[in-house]
């Protein structure tokens, strides 16, 4: 009876999404109150659902009830849960944040309505057991995150927006392309159903389609070649989105899907395997030589972005157990870290009203708060141990060498000390120096937007002291069901 | 659901029914040069509907052999629905750059770079 839990996942931000804009004529503050209390309790549900699974199995719940290739179904295993625990966390996070940065903007039942639904979107990706369903999840959550971007409604803001919705859609018609064949070969889009069809397909239609797949998920993760609109959608959204997108959105509108169709669906094989280490090498490398040239706070952050999930492909397509491990593990510290860091610059923002790294200078002192996270999100980003980035690359690394790529491993290395510097020197630009005389009288950070940080902070911490606990409670169930391979299809049938 | 076995299948020599998939993959790529090569945002979004109807059209011709479990024309209607609404956001989007620029070329709207 425990799978009864799994659709609220996706209905609650739903009707709460809905209720936020009729809401709004009742009291100004309802849709805020709602928009917290709905991601508490799917926090509080995300952390029930992780022990209410029965280890090395799945969790499945039939929509309508129906049968297996008729109904709809949906299946949370390992690999689930690590996500829908970094979804809902993150957004709980944000929601907090946002309750005093969005005050300078108006129309915050829109916004609260528009995180609520790419919410859903995100919840819908990582529980769906049905490819049109995972495509139709993967467009809310563009669309919403597309209306977020633009949110500010200036010049700016609306150019980001449309280079960032015509690159998603371009991705959404391949990955669309690649449905539509699947279905012609399979007859089905269940992926349990596909992952038992489609190794019987013609190769060269499979290999097509697998193609297809990868362009699309690859540039939706904002990998190296295909990641120019991220360094200006990130940057203008509002802070607290600019979190949510690099932290939680490209993860789970990339690299989910992607681990999830290449391993258990098409099945992994030496090609992708080396496809992929290619191109999260070349992610490090760009991201990191982009990263280093940018003056904007933010934009660098959103650079940096590009270089982890570099880490995180190069780890997972390596398809070691210890690559797949750190891989999965950079995810979850990348997904700690990088709002964190995102949250600093919002708070800068919020107080200094410039994020020109030139401009900035002192503020250790006017913001202890903000200047020692930052300083802990620096160090965790940077692989500095006891931090939890450090335990994830070193993961990342020695899979590298035990899989015989040891070009591969300097050039997860190269990008650390890049990371290093990078990272220093937005805090010697920012936290120390003399502190310029416009900056004298700033406002200090509030309390709400403290606490979302400090508590992120503490996390990275956390992590990397107790880095075995995060490992066997978070990762290793995902590792399992990586690893599970094709054999989820059949498991999956067995049980539907 | 969708199989019927009932029905007699059409037999269609091979040469069209290829002939059939490539003209799809041809308005796909019209599409695509739409979006990439136009220097009007208008045209761009006309390149989408192509591809977008590429796709429900290959969606349509390769379920004719009554082998599916699930139904493609649910399938190819919500693909056309969800094809609406990115369309929609575009056009919004598009309408905004136009108010604020008075101009759909992209080239002259480079406020961010690279």
């Amino acid at each position: 009876m425990n799978e009864i839990i799994l659709p609220l996942f996706i209905v609650v931000p739903l009707i709460a999404a809905a209720l936020c804009l009729p809401l709004n004529y009742v009291n100004k503050r309802l849709p805020f109150l709602i928009a917290h209390v709905v991601t508490l309790f799917l926090l509080c549900i995300s952390i029930a659902v992780i022990f209410m699974k029965p280890a090395e199995s799945y969790m499945i719940y039939r929509i309508g009830s129906l049968p297996a290739p008729y109904g709809i179904s949906l299946i949370f295993d390992g690999l689930s849960i690590l996500f829908i625990t970094i979804i809902n966390f993150a957004a709980f996070m944000i929601c907090i944040y946002s309750a005093s940065y969005m005050e300078k903007y108006s129309g915050k039942e829109k916004y609260f309505a528009l995180l609520l639904l790419m919410l859903a979107g995100l919840n819908g990706v990582v529980l769906t057991g049905d490819l049109l369903n995972m495509f139709l999840f993967i467009e809310l959550a563009s669309i919403a995150s597309a209306c977020l971007v633009g949110f500010g409604t200036g010049g700016e803001e609306t150019e980001a927006a449309l280079k960032y919705f015509i690159m998603g859609m371009v991705a959404s018609m391949f990955i669309m392309l690649a449905i539509v064949l699947i279905f012609s070969l399979t007859g089905s889009t269940n992926l349990a159903e596909i992952s038992v069809q489609l190794p019987c397909c013609n190769i060269a239609m499979r290999s097509f389609v697998i193609m297809l797949l990868m362009f699309g998920f690859l540039t939706k993760a904002a990998a190296a070649p295909f990641h120019a609109w991220l360094p200006d959608a990130h940057p203008v959204a509002p802070a607290p989105i600019s979190a949510m997108l690099s932290g939680v959105l490209i993860k789970v509108l990339g690299i989910y899907t992607l681990i999830r169709i290449i391993f258990n669906v098409v099945g992994m094989s030496f090609s992708i395997s080396h496809t992929l280490v290619f191109f999260g090498g070349l992610s490090i490398i760009v991201g990191s030589l982009l990263a280093i040239g940018q003056i904007d706070l933010k934009r660098l952050l959103a650079c940096s972005s590009i270089a982890q999930i570099g880490y995180i492909i190069l780890g997972v397509g390596l398809a070691t157990p210890m690559g797949v491990m750190g891989g999965l593990f950079h995810l979850l510290n990348h997904s700690l870290i990088k709002p964190l860091l995102f949250l600093n610059a919002g708070s800068i923002e919020h107080s200094c009203h410039t994020r020109d790294l030139n401009k900035l200078g002192g503020l250790g002192q006017k913001m202890p708060v903000t200047g020692m996270t930052s300083m802990i999100a620096t160090f965790a980003l940077s692989g500095i141990p006891p931090f939890n980035g450090f335990w994830s690359k070193l993961f990342v690394i020695i899979a590298c060498v035990q899989a015989g790529s040891i070009f591969a491993a300097f050039v997860a290395v190269a990008g650390s000390i890049y990371t290093l510097y990078y990272m220093l020197k937005v805090q010697r630009l920012a936290f120390f120096g003399d502190l310029p005389t416009e900056l004298a009288n700033i406002k200090k950070t509030p309390y709400t937007m403290g606490f979302s940080m400090v508590i992120l902070a503490v996390l990275c911490f956390l992590f990397g002291v107790f880095f075995q606990h995060a490992i066997s409670l978070l990762i290793n169930p995902a590792v399992t069901a990586v690893s599970n391979g094709l054999a989820y299809g059949k498991v999956v049938l067995e049980v539907l | 659901v969708g199989r019927d076995p009932g029905v007699a299948r059409l037999r269609e020599p091979e040469g069209r029914i290829m002939f059939q998939y490539m003209m799809c993959f041809l308005i796909f790529t019209i599409g695509i040069y739409a979006v990439a090569g136009k220097k009007n945002l208008v045209k761009s979004i006309f390149g989408f509907i192509f591809m977008e109807y590429a796709c429900v059209t290959i969606l349509l011709l390769g379920s004719r052999n009554n082998m599916q479990v699930q139904s493609p024309v649910v399938f190819a209607s919500v693909l056309l629905m969800t094809g609406l609404a990115s369309t929609l956001v575009l056009c919004a989007l598009v309408m905004r750059i136009f108010e604020r620029y008075r101009t759909v070329d992209p080239n002259n709207i480079r406020k961010l770079r690279g």
